[in-house]
């Protein structure tokens, strides 16, 4: 059994700043199984790659490739020594072509830089006309899931002997997927070994083998996928403390605030639904879903293809994003960084920065205003600053999202449509996020929470809709005992029958 | 305002002192540097620089240009550019040239002027806002069109033998200090004051340092930002008015290459091609600084030759500033 194993991490470390990311873990790699790596956002998967990968350096812990001390210092000796990664981001030059890539990608089939097509080899082949892939195609006029592919034909390319694939899923069809698995397997078979992080845990009872379970930088177990099922994982993943991190739910189901229905846009098809004075409503999809397409049109962002919503019974007619604002519909965007914060402005700036023309009067801004209810916010919602004329870099993640909802709160809405509300923040401050979002339903504001983090979206909603390639595909009340299935395959285009999935063949 | 500074304490809340907050800004390092030149000058004048006569002619024949870069200014913080500037100076002052000698009643000349130069703001506007065409370009584009035309125009001659009334535009002064000079400091102090507490103004800031997240909490950023391209080229109109009928005659070939140096002055004076930053008093003491640097080099006898080295190289340090700045922001 011992020298069945590639790949042994002892005890590894590694801090960032103040933060731990990973605390003493210790890991084992059977040769040719498929492995996945499973834990909440944070829980530092990402940062256990990286390191074995040669991205990221470790503080303390060794790691056993092949039975000899593995110290890659980059992601280029990593490759050399049989490591490679798929990212979700691809990195590709769209403008060369499939097979162009594939050797750029590759140092051995560069001779005095000049790439030889004719190196490519079997595996590769095999696998590009597995998904009817052209050679001499650009890459820019593949789909992403060929892109995809293609990403992985280099990987394999490479004299692979472990491959680690981060999230490949995300941006697949389901069509895509199921070929993926195909390829997965073929790889096994030739005695690869793959790591396989994934947030769909469904994903995981079709192709892995084991799986180890982190949990906010600590290893937590490794298990036989054929032992368990999927609550003991999630269990595992979200620790004890699940019924704390949510706020309860409320009960009382009340007045209709927005009414969207047969709306249709850039992205999406055909939507209807309703949403309640104080209630949480939550928007599950996979990315390319068209959730965030769907309510930043709502909001103003984009021209709709019809107009039928209604706020409070009256027609909407939202032409600009001042126009949803004056409706009393607010939007925490996805994207932070590109369209939340303004990083060069101070704190007292980004607060008020969508009730600028609330706290102006004859067009000039109340000072006195803008001060107060910064400081009101600063308080209410705990955020932690030095002084209130810094700048908003000087701030962390999780208290930049804090004042982009307090910009929001101060514009009191009567429905928050909130993105992606705890993308890259940690713990303590998600755990703030939500209990705000909670205490704001129950003052009755609606509230729409979308997120690719799907104990997210169970914890916070009282109901929760679907959505599939720009669709509603399910819409279940959270008091359903079956709503995470049925939503988790919703999100996947699949109607829910209970009974477990077959395993592809 | 005893109020809101006992709040601050009850509330636990910092605020940045008098101190940090000037340390901050661009302004007193210009202001540093102007009085080391002024004292330079005097000296090498031999004490002539620094009496009234010599400062009423400054103020005289470089107030019009300071008043263009209010405009630069309000572009630059929007992250935008305007090559065009100078060609619309020239336009609007051979437009309403031209039209007084058709016969047109001055006042009639002076309004097609601006609009004519107007016009050509509204079309940057127009491709940059609405057509999202670097503004550069767009511009630079522009800046051939607004000269040409001029040329057009004027076939090529200055159009002199201006009517007196005309002349009297830039030769007329309130208590023996020209009017536009007064008019300059006053509009200047005025919009200084705005610049961040005019809700309008202030959204420019927002737009220029992230549009997307501007556009996210319901600023019009492509109405803001053309509406800057206008007001910006209707300033350089006003400008161009006023030194055309300075000179007595409309030029074709009037203030070229001219909008670099004001461009360049609105960077030395604090604004940021990346955006979201600017003042506009920084902007004409930058250009001040411009125009100093040019008059010291003069009277100390240095080869005007000389002159571009020197500007650049402020220039570059302003640029360099901007970028340390930039990087900290960033990290």
């Amino acid at each position: 059994m011992e020298n069945n194993i590639i790949l042994s991490i002892k005890n590894i470390c590694k801090s960032f700043g103040g933060t731990q990311a990973l605390d003493n873990v210790s890991l084992e790699l059977n040769k040719g199984e498929i492995h996945a790596l499973l834990g909440e956002n944070g829980a530092g998967k990402s940062t256990l790659v990286k390191i074995i990968s040669g991205v990221l350096s470790k503080d303390s812990g060794e790691i056993i490739f092949e039975g000899t001390l593995l110290n890659v210092k980059n992601p280029q000796q990593a490759r050399t020594a049989g490591i490679n990664v798929v990212y979700q981001e691809l990195s590709l030059v769209p403008s060369l072509s499939v097979a162009e890539n594939i050797c750029a990608s590759n140092e051995r089939m560069n001779t005095f830089k000049i790439m030889k097509l004719s190196n490519l080899g079997d595996e590769v082949l095999n696998i590009l006309s597995m998904f009817k892939i052209d050679l001499y195609m650009p890459v820019k006029n593949l789909g992403i899931g060929a892109q995809q592919i293609v990403e992985i034909a280099g990987a394999i390319s490479r004299n692979c002997k472990l491959l680690i694939f981060d999230e490949p899923t995300a941006t697949l069809t389901n069509y895509e997927i199921k070929e993926l698995y195909k390829i997965m397997r073929v790889l096994k078979g030739n005695g690869v070994t793959i790591i396989y992080i994934t947030h769909k845990l469904s994903e995981i009872f079709n192709v892995a083998d084991r799986a180890t379970v982190l949990k906010d930088g600590k290893y937590i177990a490794t298990l036989n996928i054929a032992d368990v099922d999927e609550k003991k994982i999630v269990e595992l993943m979200l620790g004890r403390d699940l019924a704390e991190m949510y706020p309860l739910k409320s009960k009382r189901q009340r007045e209709v605030v927005l009414e969207v229905s047969d709306y249709s846009g850039d992205g999406f098809q055909k939507i209807s639904f309703k949403i309640h004075r104080g209630e949480i409503l939550g928007f599950a999809g996979l990315a390319g879903a068209g959730r965030t397409e769907l309510f930043t049109t709502i909001f103003g962002v984009q021209k709709p293809d019809s107009t039928e919503i209604y706020l409070f019974s009256e027609k909407l007619n939202v032409r600009k994003v001042k126009d949803a604002m004056q409706a009393g519909i607010g939007y925490l965007p996805e994207d932070r960084r590109q369209a939340g914060v303004f990083m060069q402005m101070n704190i007292k700036e980004n607060t008020i920065a969508a009730t600028i023309d609330d706290v102006s009067s004859t067009g000039i801004i109340n000072k006195d205003k803008v001060f107060n209810n910064t400081v009101e916010m600063i308080h209410k919602l705990d955020i932690k600053i030095n002084s209130i004329d810094d700048e908003m870099f000087s701030l962390s993640g999780g208290n930049q999202q804090k004042v982009v909802l307090a910009r929001w709160l101060l514009a009191s809405p009567k429905i928050l449509i909130v993105d992606e509300p705890t993308r890259g923040i940690d713990v303590g401050a998600k755990f703030e996020i939500y209990q705000l979002l909670r205490k704001m339903a129950n003052q009755g504001t609606a509230i729409v929470i979308i997120s690719s983090e799907l104990p997210e979206i169970f914890g916070m909603s009282d109901r929760v809709i679907a959505m599939y390639k720009g669709s509603i595909f399910a819409e279940v009340d959270c008091k359903d005992p079956e709503v995470e299935q049925k939503i988790g395959s919703g999100i996947m285009g699949i109607t829910y029958t209970p009974m477990r999935e077959e395993p592809i063949q | 305002m005893k109020d809101s500074k006992n709040e601050r304490r009850q509330k636990n809340v910092k605020s940045n002192n008098l101190l940090q907050t000037i340390l901050r800004r661009r302004e007193p390092i210009l202001i540093l540097f102007l009085i080391i030149i002024a004292i330079v000058l005097q000296i090498a004048s031999g004490y002539k620089f620094l009496n009234p006569d010599n400062l009423l002619v400054m103020a005289d024949r470089k107030a019009p240009e300071a008043i263009v870069t209010i405009g630069i200014t309000y572009l630059l913080i929007t992250k935008d550019f305007d090559l065009s500037v100078a060609s619309v100076m020239a336009l609007s002052g051979m437009v309403c040239a031209w039209l007084i000698s058709q016969d047109i009643s001055l006042i009639l000349a002076l309004i097609c002027g601006i609009v004519a130069g107007s016009l050509i703001g509204f079309f940057n506007g127009l491709l940059v806002a609405k057509f999202k065409i670097a503004s550069f370009i767009a511009t630079l584009g522009t800046m051939y069109i607004a000269r040409s035309i001029t040329q057009i125009i004027a076939r090529g001659k200055p159009i002199s033998n201006m009517p007196e009334e005309f002349i009297s535009i830039g030769t007329y002064t309130i208590f023996g200090i020209p009017w536009y000079f007064i008019f300059l400091i006053v509009v200047v102090t005025i919009l200084q004051f705005l610049l961040k507490k005019q809700k309008t103004m202030s959204k420019l800031f927002y737009i220029g340092t992230n549009e997307k997240a501007a556009q996210m909490v319901g600023i019009n950023t492509a109405k803001l930002r053309w509406i800057m391209f206008i007001v910006s080229a209707a300033i350089a109109s006003f400008a161009g008015l006023i030194l055309t009928a300075k000179s007595y005659s409309a030029s074709p070939i009037a203030f070229e290459k001219l909008e670099l140096k004001y461009i360049a002055a609105c960077v030395i004076g604090g604004a940021s091609v990346s955006g979201g930053q600017g003042s506009i008093i920084g902007s004409v003491l930058g250009f001040l600084l411009v125009v100093l640097i040019g008059n010291a080099m003069t009277l100390i006898g240095i080869s005007p030759y000389w002159e571009g080295v020197v500007f650049g190289s402020v220039l570059g340090i302003a640029a360099i500033a901007d970028a340390l700045s930039q990087k900290r922001k960033s990290g």
